[in-house]
């Protein structure tokens, strides 16, 4: 392998960090070959290891950091979960540890997304059943005008609380990623220390 | 050497390598490999860590038509490497004290 095949190899194993992160790290290791000069290069190599080495740590490293930070939002959550499945799939540990994390992280994120959706379908039953009794009260309020008005009442009563429901939805989403991030927060501590 | 190398002596080592003056990455990675096994690829988080943290600041100055990038230590990495010193010598007395204890103490 030489320097640019070991370059090439390199971007393609970091090329899933944020930009900047990768930016920099494939500027240090340009720099660090040319300041070693190609006649150091074959050394250079045999010290640095393999790419795939070289990207772990910086993948793993760039992970746990982003997981002592307090998380700001569910969306950064999920981006923290990304990365720890990408150490995971880059750490030299033994494949079934790796795999059995994969399928931690999967079953997770899964029910997750079950009880979400789940809320998300109580909540459309909820709004759909206050919008037909609000329309019915007004379609019967000169007809039945005592039904029409307990239609309406009621109608709007649920459409009150879907939107209420839709926060609370939100909540507990946000809540379950923090759960699963403060998870694997733990079982990497272990591994860092 | 074969007593290994923990996260916070390298990066007392490269906080001291760097205090004595501005270097780049392969330079500063020289220098450890003198006293130390860490492999190459061990540097770029350990510098990445410590700018993190504050204890680093980089600059980019040309050379022979392409940039390099130095390391500078700020403030709060020269009062972090002072307390890796105090640290160290606290650290290396326990030890000597264990592994060469009743060899040097005369009193003892």
């Amino acid at each position: 392998m030489n320097r640019d095949e070991f370059l090439r190899e390199l971007s393609r194993e970091l090329r899933r960090l944020p930009r900047d992160e990768y930016e920099k790290a494939m500027d240090y290791y340009v720099e660090f070959f040319n300041d070693a000069g190609p006649e150091n290069e074959k050394t250079v190599i045999a010290d640095l290891g393999t790419p795939k080495e070289v990207a772990a740590q910086i993948i793993m490293d760039a992970a746990v950091e982003r997981m002592h930070e307090p998380p700001k939002s569910a969306r950064r959550g999920l981006g923290t979960i990304w990365m720890v499945i990408l150490g995971v799939c880059a750490a030299p540990i033994a494949l079934p540890f790796a795999f059995v994390i994969l399928m931690l992280v999967g079953m997770l994120l899964l029910s997750a997304g079950m009880v979400v959706l789940g809320l998300l379908i109580a909540e459309a039953g909820l709004f759909a059943g206050g919008v037909i009794g609000v329309v019915c009260g007004i379609i019967l309020l000169f007809s039945q005008p005592a039904s029409a008005l307990t239609g309406l009442g009621l109608g709007l009563a649920f459409i009150g609380l879907s939107i209420l429901g839709a926060f609370l939805v939100c909540k507990v989403f946000k809540g379950m990623i923090k759960a699963i991030r403060a998870l694997f927060q733990r079982i990497f501590r272990r591994k860092k220390a | 050497m074969i007593y290994q190398l923990g996260s916070t002596l390298t990066d007392a080592i490269v906080l001291a390598i760097i205090s004595r003056g501005d270097a780049y990455g392969y330079s500063i990675s020289q220098q450890v490999k003198k006293v130390a096994d860490i492999k190459e690829s061990t540097l770029y988080p350990v510098l990445r860590r410590l700018q993190q943290k504050g204890y680093l600041e980089t600059y980019d100055q040309p050379y022979q038509g392409r940039n390099r990038k130095y390391y500078v230590i700020t403030e709060a990495g020269k009062q972090q490497y002072q307390f890796y010193m105090e640290e160290w010598k606290k650290y290396r007395m326990e030890v000597e004290e264990i592994m060469m204890g009743g060899m040097e103490n005369e009193q003892g």
